[in-house]
């Protein structure tokens, strides 16, 4: 091999690599930015394919105040401050609800999975003489809606 | 072997080498990801497989025992991961206390901390009762529930 033929491969080579290197700096960002949204929409997938909630059991007596019990089926922790409830597709306000330990009657902020928990709630009148539909939403969209009369 | 030959060798390898790492990462987010839904799937079987029911419920002076037997095909558990109660019982839709009941696995075939198949439990629960019809509620750490009626 002669020297003419070393100097071109050695041109071609750096060519090649130079061209290869300005290639990745521009799609490295693109790349990048993909990734981290794919595995944002994953984490999030997983997140609400683990959580689960179930109502069990709703007490009204007065008609604007009712005490509902839901559990935690899911398998993992819910941050309880983030629980939306509805009552007859009525938004229930953040100040209008408290979220409690059945057992102790005291606030809790991580409803961890298995656990029961009380939701005490003031809402909108309801009228005896018919159904009523409650409905909890956790902070990643799970929910779960209980029919009741009282 | 020319210099020509080592540079697109070295060129084969370095692509080979990137194009492992990427297949494994790929491949470890792809693991990971099945190992949590796994998981949930398992969950979800197991509250298929999950059947209770009252063998009799009994009221005296003060305390309310329910025999229930596991009718399903798995083990039930009776505590959380952190060895708290997980069952929920009400009477008469109110929520009874979790401090004022306990459970008991009556025939321990198998493994004697754990409600298996076949097995029953007695839930004793510590708590005055007004005569008349009332209904008991069980409802498991998966969230099955079962109800009895018994009069006092």
């Amino acid at each position: 091999m002669g020297a003419d033929t070393i100097a071109s491969t050695l041109l071609l080579f750096i060519a090649v690599m130079v061209m290869t290197t300005a290639t990745v700096i521009v799609l490295s960002e693109y790349v990048t930015k993909t990734s981290f949204a794919v595995k944002n929409k994953q984490a999030h997938m997983i997140a609400q394919i683990e959580t689960n909630i179930e109502i069990t059991n709703v007490n009204c007596s007065n008609g604007n105040w009712s005490r509902v019990y839901a559990k935690n089926i899911g398998t993992t922790d819910i941050d309880a401050n983030y629980l939306e409830v509805y009552v007859d597709n009525e938004w229930v306000k953040n100040s209008s609800f408290q979220v409690l330990d059945p057992n102790t009657n005291t606030n809790i902020g991580l409803w961890s999975p298995r656990k029961t928990v009380l939701i005490n709630a003031t809402h909108q009148n309801l009228s005896r003489d018919s159904t009523h539909q409650i409905k909890v939403t956790t902070g990643n969209a799970v929910s779960d809606s209980y029919l009741f009369s009282f | 072997m020319g210099f020509s030959t080592i540079v697109a060798w070295m060129g084969v390898f370095l692509v080979l080498m990137i194009a492992t790492v990427s297949l494994m990462t790929i491949y470890n987010t792809h693991i990971s990801d099945m190992n949590e839904i796994y998981a949930y799937e398992k969950e979800v079987g197991d509250r298929h497989r999950t059947n209770f029911e009252f063998s009799s419920t009994n009221y005296v002076s003060g305390n309310l025992e329910a025999h229930i037997k596991n009718s399903g095909s798995t083990t039930i558990k009776l505590t959380d991961e952190r060895d708290n109660k997980c069952f929920d019982v009400y009477i008469d839709g109110e929520w009874v206390n979790q401090s004022v009941f306990s459970t008991d696995i009556m025939n321990k075939t198998w493994s004697p901390l754990l409600w298996d198949p076949e097995e029953s439990v007695n839930i004793s629960i510590n708590k005055t009762i007004d005569a008349g019809a009332h209904t008991l509620s069980v409802i498991d750490c998966g969230g099955i529930k079962k109800m009895d009626s018994f009069s006092v």
